[in-house]
């Protein structure tokens, strides 16, 4: 059965990127979500085996997204990867802080990413 | 540019960098209007931070580096202006609007030569040198000795921090709204909280959380700063199910404002006990239910009227008559007030419609491989709670019709030398009671042959028949008329645009089509603010006045009693070569016509389609704007009139129930046939 994988990210074009280095690398079925308000609605729909999400987000941003599915007893178990920029250094350590496994910094390579998916869930 | 699949990354990043330069300029643009231009909302800069943020990181992994690298340069510099580290000031604006330009300029290279080779470094060196006059650093406020939850601390962004410093800084006073929500609704409730809030104030962080019953519900916790207090926040924010407590220094003696805290503290205390409910959710039937009240309410006045005129004319009670008619014009104004006020309860603003429609789009466009940019306008428009509902469904008809049939491929596009990305473009405005809401698209246009074609295969015309372009586009809202060749997984199944009409009809709204070959559709609806306004037709008959509601009226012509024929026992007119079967509504309510001249007489045409039917009047008073009410329960089960209405000489008239006159009368016609 292919993994299934939320990718939480407001642009639609970094967004559909993601999913596509994601849904190349074969057994993965992505789900988008445009916003974190978006991704909480999704979350109860599906059992997800993978979180990315961006950091800078309009409604709630990523570190809260990290937070809110790390202390919810439906889906604490689900591994995270935030999306960080340079520019944000002290947003990257508050997210492995709060429970992210995995951070990429944007710009980001194909292989770059589909590495640190393997390292999460191989 | 030859491979498809290649483009379209490509496109998108177009179309999102297109998307997020719109988004700056308008924030550019508010800021420059608003009377304190030198100090913006902190949202402001933030929304275009983040927009130029994206810009870059999207850019980057593009590899489009003249745009990297002055988004880059200018995002350091938005990112010192929203961190506190930079002052705003005239060279700084000119500074934003200059790169914005260059901005739209690099991306408009990228999409007429696929690259963004323009030179920009003379305003990157402006920026840099800009950047280098930096004001002194604020000294940071203890966070970590605020009476807040740690773990709050923990999920801020830098920026988040640095706002909460900030109006530390400023003195404002900061808050913490905790409240429940369901998982189905939390967004659309939070952000009628936000918008509240970004009125008198800013809302920090919004922190979801699991709460109490994780499988159906969602908590979250607001961080707002504002100069407001806490009884002024609890009372524009109140509900049941929010609770609002005010954040502190732990330790008295580093209290921000010292003294005049106490007072609030007071009032703190008991907020938390009692409920705070200081706007409620109501039922939207309940509020039917009190305007029905008051439409009987402005029946029963009138009677009030009557009687105090009679009363005049009796002797000894003039006085009292009078005394009588005073009273009736205050209960008369007070009412319309009340009216008025329930009206507006029941307004809301359009966004959460348009919003839907978009995402609709993106994904329909996304599916059928065409490339859209969704535009929108007006969103803030405000429309009937049912009304909203109501029309969600014929919009996203149109929409989806937009991009099925409306936008062409790529390929096509870039055949007809168009853009090759199509736009849609969704706007609402109000136009004195009515609500004007426009979907148009820059695709193919109808093309009027085919839908004449249709109609004839279809048998709905002979083909000899001659038609107007406005009468062919008349014939899109025939019953089963559908001209798509194929059916597309996205529309065409032949549930058509006569549904949308007669839904539209309902609303008592009305709905146009502009149409041009090769260059574009705009669906045109007009809708009343509300269920209970509308513009009528105001007729005679007899002595007795009737409205009908002008969406159902084609035309009204003059008409001797030597143009009625009769045809199977029914009596008919001709009208441009086709006969149309007319009533007598002095028949149908059995009234006299008391016409001066039986010779000339009028007849109003309404329905549409072959559902047509022409009522014979003795006059036509003009038109006018009409609000409805409702006959009470004694008289609302009349055949053919939908409530009453107040003429502005105080006369009670009964407005017509159009679709069920036409009904009654089709029926009707069908039984003689038949017997």
């Amino acid at each position: 059965m292919s993994k299934k994988v939320l990718v939480i990210e407001d642009s639609s074009t970094m967004r559909s990127m993601v999913a596509a280095i994601i849904e190349e690398m074969g057994d993965f079925a992505v789900t988008e979500a445009g916003s974190g308000f978006e991704a909480l609605k999704l979350l109860p729909t599906e059992k997800f085996d993978l979180i990315i999400t961006d950091i800078n987000m309009p409604d709630i941003n990523g570190l809260e997204v990290v937070n809110f599915v790390k202390t919810h007893p439906n889906y604490k178990r689900i591994p995270l990867i935030i999306i960080t920029t340079e520019r944000s250094e002290e947003d990257r350590k508050k997210g492995i802080a709060l429970g992210a496994s995995e951070y990429i910094t944007k710009p980001f390579k194909q292989d770059e990413l589909q590495e640190v998916v393997k390292r999460v869930i191989g | 540019m030859k491979d498809k699949k290649k483009d379209e990354p490509y496109l998108e990043f177009i179309a999102e960098a297109e998307e997020i330069l719109e988004v700056i300029s308008k924030n550019l643009l508010t800021m420059e209007e608003s009377q304190d231009r030198l100090s913006p909302h902190p949202d402001i800069i933030n929304a275009i931070f983040r927009g130029v943020h994206t810009l870059k990181g999207i850019a980057g992994m593009m590899g489009f580096n003249n745009i990297t690298e002055l988004s880059h340069t200018l995002e350091n510099l938005l990112d010192a202006m929203r961190m506190g580290r930079l002052t705003l000031t005239s060279v700084v604006i000119k500074l934003l609007f200059e790169s914005t330009e260059m901005l739209r300029k690099l991306v408009e290279k990228v999409s007429k030569d696929g690259n963004d080779n323009i030179d920009a470094t003379r305003l990157l060196s402006d920026i840099e040198n800009t950047l280098k006059k930096r004001p002194e650093e604020a000294a940071a406020h203890k966070l970590e000795e605020l009476d807040l939850d740690t773990n709050i601390l923990k999920v801020l962004t830098e920026y988040e921090n640095h706002r909460l410093e900030e109006n530390l800084r400023l003195a404002a006073n900061i808050f913490e709204v905790t409240a429940g929500f369901s998982l189905e609704t939390f967004d659309k409730d939070l952000n009628q909280i936000n918008s509240i809030i970004s009125g008198f104030g800013e809302v920090i962080t919004t922190l979801p959380a699991s709460g109490a019953s994780p499988d159906v519900g969602i908590e979250f916790k607001l961080i707002i700063g504002t100069k407001e207090d806490l009884i002024y926040v609890t009372s524009v924010l109140s509900n049941p199910n929010i609770k609002i407590r005010e954040i502190k220094y732990q330790k008295r003696g580093e209290k921000i404002k010292a003294g005049e805290h106490d007072e609030v503290q007071a009032a703190e205390t008991p907020s938390s006990v009692k409920s705070l409910s200081m706007t409620v959710r109501v039922n939207i039937n309940r509020l039917d239910r009190l305007l029905n009240i008051v439409g009987e309410l402005v029946l029963n006045k009138a009677v009030i009227t009557h009687i105090s005129k009679n009363l005049r004319a009796i002797e000894g009670f003039s006085e009292w008559a009078l005394e009588l008619e005073k009273a009736a014009r205050i209960l008369d104004k007070k009412l319309n007030e009340l009216q008025e006020g329930l009206m507006e309860v029941r307004m809301v603003p359009l966004n959460n419609l348009f919003d839907r429609l978009t995402r609709m789009a993106r994904k329909l466009s996304k599916e059928s491989g065409k490339i859209i940019d969704i535009r929108i306008f007006g969103e803030e428009t405000e429309l009937d709670r049912l009304m909203i509902e109501e029309i969600a469904d014929p919009l996203m008809h149109i929409v989806r019709n937009a991009v099925d049939h409306g936008i062409e491929t790529q390929d096509e596009r870039i055949k007809l030398g168009k853009k090759e990305i199509g736009t849609i473009k969704l706007s609402a405005m109000q136009k004195g009671s009515h609500v004007v809401i426009e979907v148009e698209d820059d695709g193919s246009g109808i093309d009027i042959k085919r839908v004449k074609d249709t109609a004839v295969e279809k048998g709905l015309i002979a083909s000899n028949s001659r038609f107007t372009e406005k009468e062919a586009i008349d014939l899109l809202f025939a019953p089963g008329f559908s001209t798509s060749k194929v059916v597309t997984e996205v529309s065409g199944r032949g549930v058509g645009l006569d549904v949308v009409r007669k839904n539209l009809i309902k609303l008592n709204g009305t709905i146009d089509i502009e149409t041009k070959e090769k260059i574009g559709t705009k669906f045109i609806i007009t809708l009343p603010i509300t269920l209970m306004i509308l513009k009528a037709l105001i007729v005679q008959v007899g002595e007795e006045i009737f409205a009908l509601p002008i969406n159902s009226v084609s035309e009204s012509l003059m008409i001797t009693n030597n143009d009625i024929q009769t045809v199977e026992k029914r009596e008919v007119i001709k009208l441009r070569e086709k006969t149309l079967p007319i009533l007598r509504l002095g028949g149908a309510f059995d009234i006299k016509s008391k016409s001066e001249n039986p010779e000339r007489m009028y007849v109003v045409v309404v329905g549409s389609g072959n559902r047509k039917i022409g009522f014979v009047v003795d006059a036509l008073l003009g038109q006018q704007e009409i609000v409805i009410k409702s006959l009470g329960k004694i008289l609302s089960g009349i055949q053919g009139i939908a409530g009453a209405t107040e003429l502005g000489n105080r006369k009670t008239v009964l407005v017509l129930d159009i679709g069920a006159l036409i009904e009654e009368s089709v029926q009707e016609y069908k039984e003689e046939v038949k017997g």
